[in-house]
């Protein structure tokens, strides 16, 4: 097992903050000098994946499109091996990504509208809203005085954040708690969050799956751009501004609900296959189970082998498209080749239950992380949520985040005796905005500094 | 030995010809625009389970035992995997694509244009290279059977939301109105 070299990677890439508040500043390069010295500051300021002593109150982490790395004098025989999604960036891939209709990147809002040009996204993690005030307001207090850079837009996140540790999403589900767990970060995996590997089994997932400069699971170092000064300790970032319709989303349920044998609560289970509170529905078909729900030894470590029909937990639910496990045949292999580290973050105001629309705009800040947006991020999103049938449920969408662009509209199977069909399903999950993203590693950040200057 | 090109009632047909340097920009626009689904010409030719031209730069190295390769010109890939013999598909591919063969071929090493029967299978046959591992998703279903079959899942699937919650006589009733053969 290689041991990661935790020093030269950022932080996020290893490991969740757990810090409930964030904000993402996106720039623009005006000046590659200048710039370019911010960026050698930056390599110094970013929060590591080293462990820490304490806590900090706040942090930063940096990553750069590839028209960004052009801009900061990157080389063209470098930026040219770089993989092609990565150089057409998220808006030229809105077919295969289903970024149709309402999502289309022709309405995207600022900074991703058809004129604007990111070229830089400062993530700033803070512990409560003064410490992100008092942090902002010093980075981008340094941006200006290196000077270099327009900032084009910036995006606030917020945790909704339970009494308890847990956060859930404006759906009304406890999310984050399915990670992949990665070979030699010190990090001590948790049941069920690995690979799988045969029955039963699993095991942490190789680094080279999320961190380029390490063996990933076919046992190579995944392809990389030259040189690796810039591309070791590196990753892939994934940023999408999903906006909720939370009010829609609640309506299309209680409506199906009103034909389905079960309650509501049960309907909401099967979209997703967690029970609102996060416990399994292949440990807990039933019934919620706080205790079950609150067990991070626990709430994770299950697999579909007793499920094949998705009795428990429907083969379309969507956590068990989004990581299916072992449902998928050779024993795990096609599935851990399609894993990716999340990193989301809620935004805008809580809609009260039973209110109406009241307008607002809210929903999730994705950040995804990999070593091949295309193989991971991309293939989940087209193959794996916005088609059915490596699942056999033919063309059918995910039922929470799927595109919906189907017509006449598709609908989700809720297997049982009899069998339920949610059908006339409508798009609840519009991408409001979002890039590719390059994070270096601390040796790439040096790297890029150095190019033009 | 059994032909490594046929699975059951399956053909995997490969063929991969140089393309002539000067002509790659062409060949890349047509086929940039040339449709998939419905749309594309290969619809035309009958029995074709799936099939695709691919330009090929470069053959790629990935490591390992791979021996390492080069070719002097770029390669034009065309795969397609159909039901029955050989000789019978290039015809119907001759006659499906028409103009279109010679729009895609044309810009490859001697094609001898689609005009001529044997000719154009001669040339096929001079560029097929077997194929390696043919792996038929759809088992021994040629093509109708397998849009056959979609069509009663489809059928199905609209019947079954359809009576969604009828008590079971009047499930049954309807069923069999609907699926009497």
């Amino acid at each position: 097992m290689t041991l990661l070299d935790l020093p030269n990677i950022q932080g996020f890439v290893v490991r969740g903050y757990r810090l409930p508040v964030a904000a993402y500043l996106f720039l623009r390069v005006e000046d590659p000098i200048k710039a370019s010295k911010w960026v050698s500051f930056a390599a110094d300021e970013v929060i590591t994946a080293a462990p820490w002593s304490e806590k900090p109150d706040a942090g930063i982490n940096v990553a750069f499109t590839c028209a960004g790395l052009e801009a900061l004098g990157v080389p063209a025989f470098s930026l040219g091996d770089f993989p092609l999604e990565f150089r057409e960036g998220m808006a030229a891939r809105a077919e295969l990504l289903g970024d149709t209709e309402k999502s289309d990147p022709s309405r995207w809002e600022k900074p991703f509208d058809p004129g604007s040009a990111v070229h830089a996204m400062v993530m700033i993690s803070a512990k409560d809203d003064d410490a992100l005030a008092a942090h902002r307001d010093k980075v981008c207090q340094r941006i200006e005085e290196y000077g270099g850079f327009t900032l084009l837009a910036t995006q606030i996140g917020k945790a909704l954040e339970d009494d308890k540790e847990h956060n859930h999403e404006h759906f009304g589900y406890v999310d984050g708690i399915g990670q992949p767990s990665i070979e030699g970060s010190g990090v001590a995996p948790l049941p069920g969050q690995g690979a799988v590997d045969k029955k039963g089994d699993w095991r942490p997932i190789r680094a080279g799956e999320f961190i380029l400069g390490y063996l990933d699971e076919e046992g190579v170092l995944p392809p990389a751009a030259t040189p690796d000064q810039l591309v070791v300790n590196g990753s892939y970032l994934v940023y999408r501004k999903l906006r909720q319709d939370v009010a829609g989303f609640r309506r299309q349920l209680m409506k199906a609900a009103e034909r389905y044998p079960g309650n509501e609560e049960k309907l909401a289970a099967k979209l997703v296959g967690r029970w609102r509170d996060g416990t399994p529905l292949v440990l807990s078909p039933e019934e919620p189970d706080q205790s079950l729900a609150d067990d991070r030894m626990r709430n994770n470590a299950f697999s579909y082998c007793d499920d094949r029909q998705g009795s428990s937990c429907p083969v379309g639910g969507h956590i068990r498209r989004a990581n299916p496990r072992d449902s998928l045949p050779f024993e795990g292999k096609l599935v851990n080749r399609h894993r990716m580290i999340r990193r989301g973050i809620s935004y805008g105001p809580e809609l009260p239950p039973g209110a109406e629309d009241d307008g607002e705009d809210r929903g999730l800040i994705f950040t995804s992380l990999q070593a091949s947006i295309e193989r991971q991020f991309e293939f989940v999103q087209s193959q794996w949520m916005n088609e059915g049938n490596v699942f056999g449920v033919g063309d059918d969408q995910d039922a929470v985040i799927g595109s919906q662009d189907r017509d006449p509209p598709r609908k989700m199977l809720v297997p049982g005796c009899p069998p339920f069909f949610m059908d006339n399903l409508a798009r609840m999950v519009e991408c409001a905005g979002g890039e590719y993203f390059f994070t270096p590693g601390i040796n790439g950040l040096h790297f890029i500094s150095a190019a033009d200057g | 030995m059994a032909s490594p090109n046929v699975s059951s009632q399956a053909y995997s047909l490969t063929v991969l010809a140089p393309i002539v340097s000067e002509r790659i920009s062409d060949l890349v626009n047509y086929l940039d625009n040339v449709g998939s689904g419905d749309a594309s010409p290969l619809s035309k030719v009958g029995s074709t389970h799936f099939a695709r031209w691919v330009v090929m730069d470069a053959p790629v190295f990935e490591g390992g035992r791979q021996r390492r390769d080069s070719w002097s010109a770029p390669r034009l890939l065309f795969t397609s995997n159909f039901d029955g013999e050989l000789d019978p598909y290039i015809e119907r591919l001759r006659v499906g694509l028409g103009e279109c063969a010679d729009k895609v071929w044309g810009n490859c090493l001697d094609y001898p244009g689609h005009e001529q029967p044997a000719a154009f299978a001669g040339w096929i046959k001079r560029n097929q290279i077997d194929s390696s591992l043919f792996y038929a998703a759809y088992g021994g279903m040629a093509v109708e059977d397998v849009l056959r079959s979609l069509e009663i899942r489809h059928q199905l699937t609209e019947f079954a939301i359809a009576h969604q919650g009828d008590p079971p006589d009047d499930l049954k009733a309807a069923f069999l109105s609907e699926f009497q053969p």
